[in-house]
């Protein structure tokens, strides 16, 4: 039997944010996709632009891989014959058939498939910065789990609050 | 899945690797046949110039199916163990090479390849893996030869079935290819007719068209024309046991193409009075379906009415087509069978195919190589 003081601080760290550290910023360079599990879930961290990008591994159509795949620009046609490729508006290609995601919002981009892969909520953010952040909000524990010995400097950190429940 | 329940895949992709090429002339094919090859090439005939895969994915294959040691995608074995194989804990594959997509014209070539083929699945690929099966490769467009090809390995109960591709010289009811249908009636081998091939004919009566999408959506067309030809010209009549099975045809449109034959036979009977029975009838008898490339219906309740239009119980079988790009996961096919039933789904997923194929334990009868007979 739990007590109930037990219970409320279950409900706490359910609440609470939970970072993981996924490397230096330099371990990302622009147009890449690194693939990690948390727990037990396959995420695709993209760095594209600028900025950082996380989404669960898993395409809507049959399971694929969709973080596995190719980041591209798109091919877009006003008219039968016409090809125009815009290399700023990033998709990611399920390496298994091909459907594709706008990295901007993880949305499908084939015409009325109103579906999407999930995104998580992930920042580059300085380490300091986040030390600060991890003990105000009471994750210091697994943030420092998830640490380790990483040198000082910008990270990429994953919430894993954000993580849905399935995917 | 379930742990109690299993997987058959009818139809994986094993391919050369890179120094494959080189290896399976020097090893299997007589010096005559490399001398041929490197002075006069293969002397094939083919809708395409250059690449036989001009397709979304290069090699046709799944992006992240390109094995970590650099070579192509299908050609590592332990690869596609870790990547197919385990991940699915498949019970049985059957491999279908599909080297001979496109037919040489000198046929003794043909079939001194078709025979380097089969030594090299042996080899690469069945002498590895307990759990593998393969179809017969064969020169198909020389029944004659193709019959002592199959006699040489029918013995060999790791070879499960003979494999023809779609772009053949001739529509497959024609009677030049019923010598092939005769062995495998009688040796009890199911002959499967698989997507694609490189004839020098286009895919559909239309003629070429310009993309690939179009090439790829005319398996159904292509297929078709095949069964069609197969029912019409009595094959099904001359030889009842024969067990015919479609790969990479897709599904759906069987059920209005039974309906249409069987409107037009009752119309035009006394041209091809050697049909006793309505076309789908036959079909319904000799035919076997594969899943992939699965139809994609808005709403998987059209399944239900299409396996009552269809009426084959136990005769759907799973495909995977790995390591393509169109490649079908079993948790697709269960959650769109599931829809008919748990049972159903389980049966697509292995069951069917274990009452078609023979998958018996057993040492092989051989292994080592046999010189090519020329023809």
């Amino acid at each position: 039997m739990k007590s109930i003081s037990d219970t409320s601080e279950r409900a706490e760290m359910i609440r609470r944010p939970v970072f993981t550290v996924l490397g230096p910023l330099s371990q990302f360079p622009e147009r890449t996709v690194r693939t990690f599990t948390l727990d037990e879930m396959s995420v695709g961290i993209v760095c594209a632009n600028g900025e950082v990008f996380g989404f669960i591994n898993r395409c809507p159509h049959q399971g694929g891989p969709v973080c596995e795949g190719e980041l591209s620009g798109s091919i877009e046609s006003r008219r039968a014959g016409e090809y125009n490729y815009d290399p700023q508006a990033l998709v990611l290609r399920c390496p298994w058939h091909g459907w594709e995601f706008r990295l901007t919002d993880g949305t499908c981009t084939i015409p009325r498939h109103n579906v999407k892969i999930p995104r998580l909520k992930v920042q580059a953010t300085r380490l300091d910065v986040l030390r600060r952040e991890a003990e105000s909000s009471g994750a210091t524990l697994a943030f420092a789990h998830d640490c380790g010995n990483l040198p000082e400097g910008i990270m990429v950190v994953a919430l894993r609050q954000h993580l849905p429940s399935h995917a | 899945m379930n742990n109690h329940d299993y997987i058959i895949d009818c139809d994986i992709h094993p391919t050369f690797g890179k120094h494959d090429y080189a290896r399976l002339a020097q090893r299997y094919l007589p010096k005559a046949w490399q001398a041929y090859a490197i002075e006069y090439g293969q002397n094939v005939v083919s809708h395409s110039i250059g690449s036989h895969f001009p397709r979304i994915h290069p090699n046709s294959a799944r992006f992240d199916a390109w094995p970590p040691n650099g070579d192509v995608p299908g050609s590592d074995y332990d690869f596609m163990k870790l990547q197919h194989f385990d991940r699915w804990k498949t019970k049985y594959c059957i491999i279908n090479p599909l080297t001979l997509l496109v037919h040489p014209r000198n046929y003794g070539f043909a079939n001194a390849v078709a025979h380097a083929l089969n030594e090299w699945v042996i080899e690469t690929w069945l002498a590895k893996d307990d759990h593998l099966r393969s179809s017969i490769s064969i020169a198909y467009e020389d029944p004659t030869a193709s019959v002592r090809e199959i006699e040489r390995y029918s013995g060999d109960p790791r070879f499960v079935s003979i494999c023809f591709v779609t772009r053949t010289f001739e529509p497959l009811g024609n009677s030049k290819y019923w010598p092939i249908y005769e062995i495998c009636e009688s040796k009890g081998l199911p002959f499967g007719i698989h997507f694609g091939g490189y004839s020098g004919w286009p895919l559909t009566g239309a003629g070429f068209p310009s993309y690939y999408i179009e090439d790829h959506c005319g398996m159904a067309q292509s297929m078709q024309a095949h069964v069609i030809s197969m029912v019409m010209e009595g094959v099904f009549e001359r030889f009842p046991k024969l067990q015919v099975v479609l790969l990479e045809g897709g599904m759906m449109w069987l059920p209005s193409l039974m309906w249409r034959l069987d409107r037009c036979w009752r119309a035009m009977r006394s041209e091809v009075p050697h049909l006793k029975e309505p076309p789908s009838f036959y079909i319904r008898r000799n035919v076997w379906l594969t899943t992939q490339p699965i139809e994609e219906p808005k709403k998987l309740s059209s399944w239900k009415t299409f396996v009552e239009q269809l009426n084959m119980p136990g005769r759907i079988m799973y495909a995977s087509d790995y390591p393509h790009w169109d490649f079908d996961s079993p948790e697709k096919i269960e959650e769109i069978f599931t829809v008919v039933g748990r049972d159903f789904a389980r049966d697509i997923l292995g069951a069917n195919a274990e009452r078609l194929y023979r998958f018996e334990a057993g040492k092989p009868l051989r292994t080592g190589t046999e010189a090519v007979v020329q023809s």
